[in-house]
């Protein structure tokens, strides 16, 4: 037990490296939510003050934060499945490179969203678990295409240091958000 | 000089002075000690001429028709908007949409005009129920959360799906529900939320269609839906709901039930899917410039389909009935029927929320059965429903405030003025508080309609006016020829300036 539990936490990212792999994923899910914001809030002005227009993007970005850590804790999820030299030794790349495929894939599907109504009952389940078999049997792929070409894995290393400018600034947006959502809940 | 006692003064004087038979049968009136229930049960989408208890062809309504011998029928009412949003919070603050200003989908009632509402109103003598399935009445609803006892949340009684507000911020739906369902999971567009988003679809998807495999002999055109939510429910089990809450209630109790059917998308049950395959079409009108274009066919196929949906929904109003009547509810309670506006299958349009007010989308039913009503009572009078807050004032023994631009309703207090105005305001492409640019407004006075259209391309500025006494169909515009028409056009642009004055 004790084994199991050391070798759980030896797959466990650095506090650096979970910053790193955040990050990308806060880009994604901030920048959709902005973009989506953006484009409604015109409609929004329309019949809502601006104060009322404050609050609904205080939410969204609370919502945004909490979508993040969702998502991170999947890619956490998945480092502690994967043997340590697959994923743990090159948590940023793996991490990153899996935000960013999902956040592709996610964006793809944000295009055609409609078309999720149209699905027979088998393929409600059978596409998200494609998905998941895709990810994981993209997890010793990645590690071997980073392993083999490094500068792709230097470029990989580069973006998501990038990444984490996007990470200061929209962090405690989603920080004041979940605060604002407290406290209208609250009282 | 501004005179003392202007026309709407009179009528309202008038109202409260005579007190016609329906009132005096009241029991809970301001003659009595004890006030009655006031029950509203509103159909969404419910249009007054597909109903048999109005005269339409196909027999859609025969409970309705029960109700109605032992009630007061108004057979001239209409709603004050022509899509949900405006036309309830007219219901509720007895105002034009033009005051209260929840013009759009998702609009509020203006902050000025809020405390001026029914649940206000009421608040001290009823204990004050209120159950909608429409998500727009639910946001209305929670502007007055404050008076309700008891606010039954949207997805109540319902199979599969749910909804965020109501579960997860209760004590700040409107923002919840503006932020989290109608952004972050908006349905059938891309959402708010990148990845969450569709597992949520995906999820409700998969339930939906379990649902639906399940049910399939039962609906087998789908299962009735929350428009606008992913809410799907069984309208027997609803209706099973409503009368648990109903027969609940303590007296005196002001409840309002709104339920979702025959609102699109039209699912009637099995039994229903063969009715009305008769072939029958109303008369053919000529596309209008502002309508979708749909072909003849399709409305026919459209309307048949609304139609069975009605008669699903009305079998399931007779139940309500005897459930009712065994509960002695009829005895004690003032039951009102009604909708919140029609629904149009002509001219090429189909649906409610459009550019269009005609009387297909505007044309409500209005039952009305006081408490230990026997007889029937028919009113032919032109009545709107800004008119249902000072009747329900009157029933409860209170003065119609000075704020409200209806009037009681005749059989209700108030009295049959032959050549009264109403007004209709279809507004939701213009913004809330800036004047009415890109509106249709219509008014209706005695026999006439004068619609007017601002500000659509291609059709700006644009008048049609109709003799519905002579053209019921609404099928010749005489804007150009009839001699009244131009005394309506001058009360209706004197009107809009009016009502246009604050915001400039």
């Amino acid at each position: 037990m004790v084994k199991l539990s050391n070798s759980l936490k030896a797959r466990l990212p650095s506090g650096q490296e979970a910053l790193a792999v955040f990050s990308v994923i806060v880009f994604f899910a901030f920048s959709w939510t902005l973009y989506r914001v953006f484009w409604w809030v015109p409609s929004w002005l329309e019949y809502l003050s601006i104060w009322s227009v404050l609050v609904i993007i205080a939410y969204v970005l609370a919502f945004a934060l909490f979508e993040s850590l969702a998502v991170f804790s999947l890619v956490v999820i998945l480092g502690l499945l994967f043997p340590q030299k697959y994923f743990k030794d090159q948590f940023i790349v793996q991490g990153s490179a899996l935000s960013v495929l999902l956040g592709v894939v996610a964006f793809l599907v944000q295009r055609k969203v409609s078309l999720i109504y149209r699905l027979e009952l088998w393929q409600t389940l059978a596409y998200p678990a494609m998905i998941l078999i895709g990810a994981i049997a993209l997890v010793p792929i990645i590690s071997f295409v980073f392993k083999r070409f490094n500068r792709l894995s230097h470029l990989a290393l580069a973006v998501a240091e990038r990444m984490t400018i996007f990470a200061y600034l929209y962090i405690p947006m989603g920080l004041i958000g979940v605060l604002v959502v407290i406290a209208r809940n609250l009282w | 000089m501004k005179p003392t006692l202007n026309r709407r003064d009179f009528l309202k004087l008038a109202a409260t002075a005579s007190l016609t038979p329906l009132l005096r049968a009241l029991p809970g009136s301001a003659q009595q000690q004890e006030l009655p229930n006031i029950i509203i049960i509103l159909f969404d989408a419910l249009c007054a001429l597909n109903l048999s208890a109005y005269g339409y062809a196909r027999q859609t309504s025969p409970n309705m028709e029960r109700f109605a011998s032992r009630a007061t029928v108004y057979h001239n009412h209409h709603s004050a908007g022509n899509f949900t949003t405006p036309s309830t919070a007219s219901l509720f603050t007895g105002t034009y949409p033009w005051t209260h200003r929840a013009l759009n989908l998702s609009s509020l009632i203006s902050p000025a005009v809020r405390p001026h509402n029914l649940f206000h109103l009421l608040d001290k003598a009823f204990n004050q129920v209120a159950y909608t399935q429409n998500v727009y009445t639910d946001t209305l609803l929670y502007l007055y959360e404050q008076y309700l006892d008891r606010h039954l949340p949207l997805d109540s009684f319902t199979l599969s799906g749910n909804v965020f507000y109501d579960n997860l911020f209760p004590n700040d739906a409107i923002y919840g529900l503006k932020s989290v369902d109608q952004f972050l999971f908006k349905r059938e567009e891309a959402h708010g939320s990148l990845f969450l988003s569709i597992l949520n679809d995906l999820s409700t998807q998969f339930t939906t269609q379990l649902y639906s495999q399940r049910l399939k002999q039962e609906y087998p055109n789908g299962l009735p839906r929350i428009a606008n939510t992913d809410v799907y429910f069984r309208l027997d089990q609803v209706m099973d709901g409503v009368m648990d809450l109903l027969s609940g209630l303590t007296q005196p109790s002001f409840a309002y039930v709104h339920l979702m059917p025959p609102h699109a998308p039209y699912t009637p049950a099995q039994p229903y899917l063969g009715l009305f395959d008769d072939g029958w079409a109303p008369p053919p009108k000529k596309k209008h410039r502002l309508a979708a274009g749909i072909s003849e066919e399709r409305l026919a196929e459209l309307r048949r389909t609304y139609d069975q949906f009605v008669a699903n929904l009305d079998n399931e109003f007779g139940r309500l009935l005897d459930d009712m009547e065994s509960n002695g509810l009829f005895e004690n309670s003032c039951v009102i029927l009604t909708s919140d506006h029609g629904e149009i299958f002509e001219r090429g349009a189909h649906g409610h929320s459009m550019p269009l007010v005609f009387e297909p989308n505007i044309r409500i039913p209005l039952i009305i059965s006081a408490p230990g009503q026997r007889q029937r009572q028919d009113i032919t009078a032109l009545t709107s429903n800004v008119d249902l807050l000072p009747s329900l004032l009157q029933i409860a023994g209170l003065p119609t405030p000075d704020w409200s631009e209806g009037m009681a309703l005749p059989g209700l207090g108030g009295v049959q003025i032959p050549d009264r105005s109403i007004y209709v305001v279809e507004a939701k492409a213009n913004p809330s508080y800036r004047p009415l640019r890109k509106a249709t407004v219509a008014l209706i006075r005695g026999k006439y309609k004068l619609i007017h259209y601002l500000g659509y391309r291609y059709y700006r500025d644009n008048y049609e006016f109709f003799d519905l006494e002579n053209d019921p169909e609404e099928l010749n515009n005489v804007y150009s020829s009839h001699p009244a028409a131009k005394d309506l056009q001058a009360e209706l642009d004197h009107k809009l300036a009016e009502v246009n004055q604050p915001f400039i």
